[in-house]
């Protein structure tokens, strides 16, 4: 059975490569849409590879198939849905460049092998490099991707340079756990850790994200933040599982957690972009995330005990998927646009106004949830400070989600009109029912974590 | 699904019923309609009680989960007067509220927000207690931000901010007694019942008993926490003004009541001088306030944290006599200030005016305003006879047992109360009108708003000559948190 191991991105890949060949065909309209169905059908292939199929015992050298892997998979598929059927695409290639960024979290996903994470990480960012800029063809796109390149690339580097000091160090790249860490491993943990961090724009490795999140089209930056978000975080899991016991982690990370999310929040206080308002949000979502980590290794770094990071995560991709879907849907794109929103599209309004509660943190919601546990898991695992510091936080940046309500429901309109709506069609209409739906859904029964806790660790 | 589910369904299901509904007009019939029932049900609850007044009605209702967190409702005599505090004031203020043309949205917000009380005040279960107390947050912030006064948004905003924060600090506390009780027993439970005198070691004890007090003190609020209220209670429709100061400052005291009293009794007599002074802090602070304020609804809004003091005083003597004050005061406190807003309420429609200066001689016009203003005035200053004076004399008799000082500054409060409210009252209804005060053609109160201060001042006055039964009834409750 071990062959099964491969069956999601295998699916992913074969989508991949026919609709390349449906680009040999003439005419953009109709590639444009075969291509969707395709791409569709293999994303659907491959959730249904990755939920059907059994847990095979024994993973191989490169290959593994684990809870938290799945988890990552089926996350980033679920993100990839609203992607396909949203994007704007005059032929097939922005997306078979989605098909790349899905294999790529795929490949991580199941990989068991450092320079296997490599790979996959690698097939991801340069398809998201190459889609920023293929999704929509202006100056401000191509200066986010050539940003996000750069600093990618960079990131990129860290880790190989940090991989061949491990290898050099212990001629070993497998993904086992590691007992002592002498300096060497030490030094390249920092550096394969440090890719890690940039990845999910820990501070202060974050000053791309909103960059390329205001650059990119709304559809696309709900993605960057929750799919490609999510691959980062399981691929700090998977360095951090390899040596739970380094420094760098133990002592470092609740810092940087605090850091990041406290930078994050402050500056979305003074943002008048949207886009750029929710990518600072994010930052800051990603500091409590990174305090998740923390007490994850903390409680012992098992399966089991990554549940609270995975539901934060599922939870974080529909509402944060939600709010990018807004400013899809209404073509909205600054405060002052937001303001007497509610008296033009009560139901739009009212959508976005759960997804921002979410975000805040209100029950009954899966944003309030994700909190609940996270901050559970910090007292359980003795950060108390860093709980303390992720409260107030969160406090502040009810502040920002707020202003974004009042504008839209207690303002009156702004003089001018605001731009007229686009791209409402019934996609976006599914996607925002499903993301309000699971959104109240995940945060109604708090045993959810302990069932996700389950399937994990299966 | 048991009885205590149905107590907040019917409001929650009644929002949603309202807001569906096809008119405006419709929309208010069938919140009425909804508020009685919840009232009339609220008062059936009684029934189970019969002559064994002592037990703590349980339901329980859900599975438990691995981490220990099930649903689990209960009501006592400290938890019932509330819901019928809550359902009553709710079913008076619509009744004040009849002729203005009102949205549905208005009436469902307020019925969401009736659902979300009822939670809070019947929850054994601090996860459910937690997610009732921070859901009752976003109908406020609605009602005040929309159907407020001229500076709704920054008040409703402020509001939000405020007591989001206090919930935050509440929410790490109550995460930290759930794992410090695991950390000592090994057992998961997040169980109010069975957390009561939890095994926690004092250094950790301390630090929640912190973050619990914070995230309540803003509610009732204390002292150096209260600058949101005065915004929020003078901004706010008549009906939410009504039900802030009546039923949602009383989830402050009551979560002390609840959760800090039963569950930590050596951090409550350990830290009672501190938390006892901020109340006669409250008391006087409060008190000064409101002799200084020229708008009618702020004055009432101030005398809110004045006698959210009084509470603080009669809870933290740790003693039978200061407990029993403290609860009453909570049901007086949401009669007479419940009564004031309207009344100031009902002023302002009819005139467009709140401030003191702006009336003169207003009892000549309108006899029966005059009349139940001075009444509830007096009740809420604490005239013998009248309910406020039972609850202030027992919390200041009780506390004068733990702290002779404390005491006299709370007696001070209600010298003081009689310097806020006698001269505005005196200025409003009896003085000869100024030039340009508003007077004589005041429209009267009209024969249903007449029917609800009615049902008010029997309340009133039945607390106030005959408090016996309801001591009774709230005494079982309050007998295991005294000091031993």
């Amino acid at each position: 059975m071990s062959c099964a191991l491969l069956y999601p991105p295998a699916a992913l890949a074969a989508g991949l490569a026919a609709s390349l060949l449906l680009g040999l065909r003439r005419g953009n309209a109709p590639t444009a849409r075969a291509a969707r169905c395709l791409a569709l059908l293999s994303v659907l292939a491959s959730l249904a590879c990755c939920l059907l199929l059994p847990f095979p015992l024994d993973p191989t050298e490169l290959f593994r198939r684990d809870g938290p892997g799945l988890a990552l998979q089926v996350l980033s598929l679920i993100a990839g849905i609203p992607l396909i059927l949203l994007i704007d695409a005059e032929n097939e290639e922005p997306i078979v460049l989605i098909l790349g960024v899905l294999l790529g979290a795929s490949l991580l996903a199941s990989s068991n092998h450092l320079f296997g994470l490599f790979l996959g990480l690698e097939t991801m960012s340069l398809s998201v490099y190459l889609l920023l800029y293929a999704a929509r063809r202006d100056r401000a796109a191509l200066e986010g991707a050539i940003k996000y390149f750069l600093t990618g690339s960079a990131a990129a580097a860290l880790y190989l340079f940090g991989l061949s000091i491990h290898y050099a160090a212990t001629g070993d790249m497998s993904l086992q756990a590691r007992s002592g860490a002498g300096p060497a491993t030490e030094l390249a943990l920092i550096l394969m850790g440090a890719a890690a961090l940039f990845k999910v724009g820990a501070f202060p490795m974050n000053f791309w994200v909103p960059d390329v999140y205001e650059a990119a089209p709304p559809e696309l930056a709900g993605f960057l933040s929750t799919g490609v978000k999510a691959a980062g975080f399981l691929f700090l899991l998977r360095l951090a599982s390899m040596f739970p016991s380094a420094v760098l982690l133990k002592a470092w990370l609740p810092w940087v957690s605090a850091a990041t999310m406290t930078y994050g929040t402050l500056l979305a206080l003074r943002q008048e972009r949207l886009q750029r308002l929710i990518a600072y949000s994010s930052i800051a979502h990603a500091g409590l995330l990174l305090a998740a980590v923390w007490a994850w290794l903390r409680l012992g770094a098992g399966d089991r005990a990554s549940a609270t990071l995975w539901y934060y995560l599922a939870a974080y991709l529909f509402m944060n998927t939600g709010a990018f879907l807004f400013v899809r849907m209404s073509g909205i794109a600054d405060l002052r646009g937001l303001r007497g929103c509610a008296a033009r599209a009560p139901v739009a309004s009212a959508f976005f106004t759960l997804m921002l509660l979410s975000l805040a943190g209100m029950p009954p919601t899966s944003g309030f949830l994700a909190k609940f546990y996270v901050l559970w898991d910090l007292l359980r695992a003795g950060g108390g400070w860093l709980a303390a510091v992720a409260a107030l936080n969160s406090a502040v940046a009810l502040g920002y989600y707020l202003r974004l309500v009042k504008d839209m429901v207690l303002e009156e309109a702004a003089p001018d009109p605001a731009p007229a709506a686009v791209g409402n069609a019934w996609p976006a209409r599914c996607a925002a029912v499903a993301c309000s739906a699971v959104t109240v859904l995940l945060g109604v029964d708090p045993a959810a974590r302990g069932w996700l806790a389950g399937w994990i660790s299966r | 699904m048991g009885y205590l589910t149905l107590l907040w369904l019917i409001p929650a299901l009644g929002a949603v019923l309202v807001w569906l509904s096809p008119s405006p007009r419709a929309a208010r019939w069938a919140a009425f309609a909804v508020a009685l029932s919840a009232l009339a049900y609220s008062i059936w609850l009684l029934r189970p009680y019969g002559s064994d007044l002592g037990a703590l009605r349980l339901e329980e209702w859900g599975r438990s989960s691995a981490i220990g967190i099930r649903y689990h409702l209960g009501t006592d005599g400290l938890s019932l007067p509330l819901c019928w505090l809550t359902a009553l004031l709710l079913s008076l203020s619509m009744l004040c509220a009849w002729g203005k043309e009102l949205p549905a949205s208005y009436w469902a917000s307020f019925l969401a927000l009736e659902a979300c009380l009822f939670g809070v005040f019947t929850s054994q279960n601090l996860f459910y207690f937690f997610v009732f107390w921070d859901v009752s947050l976003v109908p406020m912030f609605f009602i005040i931000g929309l159907w407020g006064s001229q500076r709704r948004k920054a008040a409703a905003v402020k509001f939000m901010l405020y007591t989001f924060l206090g919930s935050l600090s509440l929410l790490v506390g109550i995460i930290g007694l759930a794992t410090a009780h695991h950390a000592a027993t090994g057992i998961w439970t997040w169980d109010l019942p069975a957390l009561r005198h939890a095994p926690i070691p004092a250094e950790a004890a301390r630090w929640i008993f912190a973050a619990i007090a914070l995230g309540l003190a803003v509610k009732i609020p204390l002292f150096p926490l209260h600058p949101w209220l005065p915004e929020a209670h003078t901004e706010a429709p008549t009906a939410a003004s009504v039900l802030l100061a009546g039923s949602m400052l009383k989830m402050g005291i009551y979560g002390f009541l609840r959760i800090l009293l039963p569950v930590f009794p050596r951090e409550s007599a350990a830290f009672w001088p501190f938390l006892a002074a901020l109340g006669a802090v409250n008391v006087v602070y409060g008190a000064l306030c409101a002799v200084s304020q020229k708008d009618l609804k702020r004055l009432v809004a101030y005398t809110s944290v004045s006698h959210m003091g009084f509470c603080m005083l009669g809870l933290f003597s740790l003693t039978i006599e200061g407990l029993a004050g403290a609860s009453l005061q909570m049901l007086n406190h949401g009669l007479s200030t419940g009564g004031l807003f309207l009344l100031v309420g009902a002023l302002y429609d009819r005139t467009h005016h709140r401030g003191v200066d702006d009336f003169g001689g207003l009892a000549r016009g309108a006899p029966w305003l005059a009349f139940f203003f001075g009444l509830i005035l007096l009740s809420s200053i604490g005239l013998p006879g009248l309910n406020g004076f039972v609850g202030e004399a027992m919390a200041l008799a009780g506390m004068a047992k733990a702290s002779v000082a404390l005491a006299a500054l709370g007696l001070a409060g209600t010298v003081l109360a009689a310097a806020y409210g006698l001269p505005a009252y005196q200025k409003v209804f009896w003085a000869p009108a100024g030039e340009r005060s508003v007077s004589g053609s005041v429209l009267d109160l009209d024969l249903r708003e007449r029917g609800a201060f009615w049902v008010l001042t029997a309340l009133i006055l039945a607390i106030g000559l005959y408090p016996g039964p309801l001591l009774r009834f709230m005494e079982p409750a309050l007998l295991p948190l005294v000091r031993p």
